[in-house]
């Protein structure tokens, strides 16, 4: 960019890994426009214009954070990205408001922690490009001063994609967001973060220098595992449909990240097959929701009676998503929960192993929940006699189960050239 | 050739799934279509039998599942089998179905009709799968399939019986069959199917036991205690859905994934040698299958609802196939294949007849039935005839598994096995002989007096003859299923 060349300059390199997640972002964002534009045009009305704008600002930014290979011109689009998503969330301004300032507080905080980080790189390296980073790395000693870098960087973007127990930010700004805003953030944001820290770890500072921090891993594979515990029982408890979906996140945050930091090859295929495959599935889920809140006009789960025979293509496409989180195959779900469960045993992680099962469980139940009264009950009648738009939802779910009978051809021409094990 | 009639064989119920659902406005055509496909795959069915030589046939690879692992199909005999069984009593089922449904009110039934051709490629494709994973797809597709099945009727009945067995049925698979497959992968490098078992030498006894009992408890359509309660919770679901559920599909596919877990990925030989606290991992599936067995037995004479008393007998002859597998003699593996398709021939003629008393005068219990064999005598003639099947005696079919299994029992020394068959088959005899004298008695109950089999009745009864005459025909020329069984041991090693 600007004529510099590297490493000065700032550059943008797609390899495999990136092409997958550029894939995921421009997918996910043109479905998520397509199916949206009844619902904004609805709730936005003559406003609709600021909500593209910011739409297409926010796209930007996933974009430039997937593409880069300048760990500063990281920082600027992640901030884009936040930015972009506090304004949206916060644009219909009523519960979402105080969610979008949660989501503000905790997102600068974990941004300035990722500034530190990068700060004590730059000063031990002198150099921003990433690759160049990984050269310099690899020949320096272990310096405290790089263990503090690789700690702060870690944690700041432990908090954007919300590991417990940092994730307190996520359900509120994710569930009282606008529909249409929801179905873009809830999808991208997080995975996008997910890839960035998979970037950082296995591209900045390498497999070498992880094998040195070995005594963390056990701690962080033990903390994601409550993760997964903890999110996938909050949303048994929860009672409103986007709620439960994005507690499901917070677990599936957990999958990811236990499966990185089991640093094998099982666990690094099914972590990052994981974060493609499940960003389609939390499209599918909160399109799904944006669909059901047209019809019923709320999505509490008590009033989700009869959906299965008032909104068949909607509620098989929740099924079909409901299988990808349980773990049923031929679904995206089944593969990663398969790389997932072979690299923790593979490393001997067996509580990773039990709370992926136990996730697999309560899933059912959440879903069960979901689906028995909008099988066995007769639908109300007050619900409104919309035409949902189904065909992005159907695309979705048609993805997902592509994926899980393809996934052999997926991961060996994406994950299985650039994986570092 | 035959890789391109296995192929079509498998998805035509699939393709029909998709027909029923367009065609949802046409009920007459829906239902003529059904039977058309489901009599054509009863038909290629028998062909591929027909020409199939037992030689080891090529795989077809489908889709690449998993880096290294496929979605793939091959023929053999004991597949074969299970598909021959499934396809031939689907048609039947399916004008029982038709019958039924108009007596009871026809709601629903377009997704009856779709769920119902979807179990069948489900359990198509268990039968024919070439690996771990490809029978793992299908066999979680068939217990989704028959969920909406069993809870056809939107009663809070069926949905009490819904969650318990997707409960039981989803949960034990993801709990104890996927780790069991995982831990298989990572062990043997592999989940094919191979003559000899893939798991030989790979771990140490005591955890190969316990991987066996994941399995064998994993696969929870097999109904091993405890975890058979899933059975007698779907009698809530309409006849043919019980019909279904145990005679041809579910119930078939779980002893049929058994048989292939134990002669495929263990293999006979490593199920003997591996032992746990001293006791062979034979010795414990033996002990295992003989309390299921003979505990279904006990508690079937306590129960008064007809289907109950069919479920709990059902869990026991399941408990029966596996026990026929795990003596693992020649003659008592061929035993159980065989028993495959005997039991389902005389179950379904006892479930058929149940539901026939039920569309003609209501009556669910066996106090109920007083007399009734004296206004419906067909359907109570057919009963005693499944009654018989399933006891073990001659002229039915049930006689001739029976035998052999207590031929390879006692020859290979398990006398404790034929002691406990012959028990079984005494409690067997006692509660559904009680059904036929309570049935031929001569005082009527008063909903007997309503019954009888004119007019609609006869498609409900018509099949119900044909399964019965199959019991005793099968008697007389077993020689079909004799052949398939005996090509399927003599192509398992380890015997």
């Amino acid at each position: 960019m600007g004529g510099w060349p590297a490493p000065i300059g700032i550059v943008y390199e797609v390899d495999s890994l990136n092409a997958l997640f550029i894939i995921l972002v421009q997918f996910v964002s043109l479905l998520s426009l397509i199916h949206s534009r009844h619902a904004v045009n609805t709730s936005y009305g003559e406003n609709s214009g600021s909500f593209y704008a910011l739409y297409l600002l926010l796209v930007t930014g996933l974009s430039g954070m997937t593409l880069t290979g300048d760990a500063f011109n990281l920082y600027v689009m992640i901030e884009i990205v936040a930015l972009s998503n506090y304004a949206l969330i916060a644009s219909q301004r009523d519960r979402a408001t105080f969610a979008s300032f949660n989501y503000l507080i905790a997102g600068s905080v974990a941004a300035g922690l990722y500034l530190i980080g990068l700060g004590y790189l730059y000063v031990k390296t002198g150099t921003l490009n990433m690759a160049d980073l990984r050269t310099h790395l690899s020949t320096m000693q272990h310096s405290p001063a790089l263990m503090v870098a690789l700690a702060a960087l870690i944690s700041g973007l432990f908090i954007k994609v919300g590991l417990f127990p940092f994730h307190s930010w996520l359900p509120p700004a994710y569930s009282y967001a606008p529909d249409p805003v929801s179905s873009i953030t809830a999808p991208l944001t997080t995975k996008v973060s997910l890839y960035v820290l998979v970037r950082i770890l296995f591209w900045v500072f390498g497999t070498d220098f992880l094998a040195s921090t070995d005594s963390w891993s056990f701690l962080i594979v033990t903390l994601a595992s409550v993760a997964i515990v903890v999110g996938s029982v909050l949303a048994l408890r929860a009672s409103e449909l986007k709620r439960i979906f994005s507690y499901i996140i917070i677990a599936e945050v957990g999958y990811v990240i236990g499966g990185l930091w089991l640093f094998n090859k099982a666990g690094f295929t099914g972590a990052v097959f994981h974060i493609f495959s499940d960003g389609i599935v939390t499209l599918c889920l909160f399109m799904a929701a944006l669909n059901i809140k047209e019809v019923y006009g709320g999505s509490h789960l008590s009033a989700l009676s009869g959906m299965c025979t008032r909104m068949p293509w909607t509620a098989s496409t929740l099924i079909v998503a409901g299988f990808a989180l349980v773990g049923i195959p031929p679904t995206g779900g089944f593969v990663s929960k398969w790389f997932l469960l072979n690299g923790a045993i593979a490393a001997g992680m067996w509580h990773f192993a039990a709370a992926l099962l136990f996730a697999g469980v309560i899933n059912l139940i959440i879903f069960y929940r979901i689906i028995e009264p909008a099988f066995f009950e007769p639908p109300p009648t007050s619900t409104n006699n919309i035409k949902t738009t189904r065909i992005p939802v159907l695309i979705a779910a048609v993805i997902i189960i592509l994926l899980g009978l393809n996934s052999g051809n997926v991961i060996e021409s994406f994950i299985y050239p650039i994986t570092p094990y | 050739m035959e890789n391109m009639l296995l192929l079509t064989v498998i998805l035509l119920p699939l393709l029909l799934t998709a027909c029923v659902i367009i065609l949802s406005r046409r009920p007459r055509a829906r239902n003529a279509i059904t039977l058309i496909v489901s009599i054509l795959v009863t038909l290629l069915v028998f062909f591929i039998c027909d020409r199939f030589g037992g030689s080891a046939a090529e795989r077809i690879s489908l889709f690449q599942l998993l880096p290294g692992i496929d979605l793939a199909f091959r023929i053999d005999s004991a597949g074969l089998l299970l598909a021959a069984v499934s396809s031939f009593l689907w048609p039947i089922t399916n004008i029982y179905s038709i019958g039924y449904l108009e007596e009871s009110g026809s709601a629903g039934s377009t997704r009856y009709f779709a769920c119902f051709s979807l179990s069948i490629f489900a359990t198509l494709g268990v039968a024919f799968a070439a690996n771990l994973v490809t029978l793992y797809i299908f066999y979680e597709l068939l217990s989704l399939a028959t969920f909406p099945l069993v809870g056809h009727r939107k009663h809070i009945d069926s949905q009490k019986a819904c969650r318990v067995y997707t409960g039981y049925l989803l949960g034990s698979s993801l709990l104890l069959l996927l780790p069991a497959i995982v831990l298989t992968y990572i062990f043997a490098g592999s989940v094919d199917f191979s003559p000899g078992g893939i798991l030989k030498g790979t771990a140490s006894g005591p955890v190969l036991v316990l991987l066996l009992l994941m399995f064998m408890f994993g696969v929870a359509k097999g109904a091993l205690m405890p975890l058979h309660v899933w059975l007698p919770s779907a009698m809530v679901a309409p006849t043919p859905v019980s019909a279904l559920l145990h005679a041809v599909a579910v119930v078939k596919v779980g002893v049929f994934s058994q048989f292939r877990i134990l002669s495929s990925i263990f293999g006979f030989t490593l199920l003997k040698s591996i032992s746990l606290a001293g006791f062979s991992g034979q010795q414990i599936l033996i002990v295992l299958t003989v309390i299921t067995m003979v505990a279904a037995d006990i508690l079937a004479l306590s129960q008064n609802v007809i289907k109950r008393i069919l479920a709990y007998s059902t869990i026991g002859q399941l408990a029966y196939i596996t026990l026929a597998f795990s003596v693992a003699a020649p003659y008592s593996v061929a035993a159980g294949l065989m028993h495959i398709a005997f039991h389902a021939f005389g179950k379904i003629t006892l479930f058929l007849c149940a539901g026939a008393i039920f569309i003609a005068c209501g009556a669910k219990q066996v106090n109920e039935i007083r007399g009734i064999a004296w206004k419906m005598p067909v359907t109570m003639s057919c009963f005693a005839v499944g009654a018989l099947s399933i006891v073990g005696l001659p002229p039915a079919s049930g006689f001739i598994s029976k035998w052999y299994l207590l031929l390879g029992a006692f020859s290979h020394g398990f006398h404790f096995v034929f002691y406990a068959v012959i028990i079984s088959t005494v409690l067997k005899a006692f509660y559904l002989l009680r059904i036929l004298v309570i049935a031929c008695s001569r005082e009527h109950t008063d909903c007997v007096e309503r019954a009888c089999e004119q007019g609609r009745i006869v498609l409900c009864v018509a099949p119900v003859a044909i399964t019965a005459i199959l019991v005793v025909v099968t008697f007389f020329f077993s020689e079909m299923f004799f052949e398939l069984a005996k090509l399927a041991v003599s192509q398992i090693q380890g015997l």
